[in-house]
């Protein structure tokens, strides 16, 4: 294995491990799983634009559509803010 | 702090926290396609960093694990287990296929996470109709993105 590719896997490793998992948890702590849970599905849009500038990947229409739709149930999950117990 | 205060944080903190895998996402396929880093790499890498973590987040918070009950470090242990059983099935995915289809697949799993705070987390949280709406039309989304990226 080339060294780059190490460097790749440990970039992922810190990323989602050192960095995405803690904030993620902060998060559960203080909005709630009801809350931060749906907001992890904002995720494609994030990959697929990553992907288009970094990979050269091109979305069609059908995977805007979706990416569109994702967003739109997000906005009606972040507008319910009723969704502790008190 | 007060409570809508840390609902805003907890949710821009969840925001980044999307950004961060997002990202991760283009990584782990760089590794495995350019450099061809076997999958298993990337799970000792995350073991690695894992542990990492654990140390940085300081180590009377790790030597508490014996204080905690039998059944808990189960619980926690099986989670460790899926976590690292959901890498290894991940960075395979992008292996395979284009970013654009995995990610949305993933990203499924707010349905998962529901249904289990619904069973499990009732007396914390509620699993409100709009919550259940928007997770559906997200869902309906990403199927978009699946058939849109295989042409089914």
């Amino acid at each position: 294995m080339e060294p780059l590719g190490f460097a790749w896997a440990l970039a992922y490793g810190i990323v989602t491990f050192s960095l995405a998992r803690v904030i993620l948890y902060t998060a559960f702590g203080l909005a709630g799983a009801t809350r931060v849970a749906p907001i992890l599905s904002v995720m494609p849009i994030f990959a697929a634009i990553f992907a288009m500038i970094l990979l050269g990947e091109k979305p069609n229409f059908l995977i805007i559509m979706g990416i569109v739709l994702s967003a739109l149930g997000m906005i009606l999950i972040l507008s319910d803010r009723n969704t502790s117990v008190e | 702090m007060d409570r809508d205060r840390k609902f805003r944080l907890g949710t821009v903190l969840a925001f980044l926290s999307a950004l961060l895998y997002g990202i991760s996402q283009i990584i782990a396929k760089k590794g495995v396609t350019e450099y061809e880093v076997p999958p298993v790499v990337f799970l000792f890498v995350a073991l690695f960093s894992a542990t990492v973590l654990m140390l940085m987040t300081g180590w009377p918070g790790v030597k508490s694990i014996q204080y905690l009950p039998r059944r808990k470090v189960l619980l926690l242990t099986s989670a460790g287990l899926i976590s690292g059983l959901s890498v290894t099935l991940l960075v395979s995915a992008l292996d395979r296929a284009p970013v654009v289809v995995v990610t949305p697949i993933v990203a499924l799993n707010p349905i998962v996470s529901l249904t289990l705070v619904y069973f499990f987390l009732r007396r914390l949280e509620k699993v409100t109709k709009r919550v259940v709406l928007g997770t559906g039309i997200a869902l309906i989304g990403a199927i978009f993105v699946i058939v849109g990226s295989t042409g089914l």
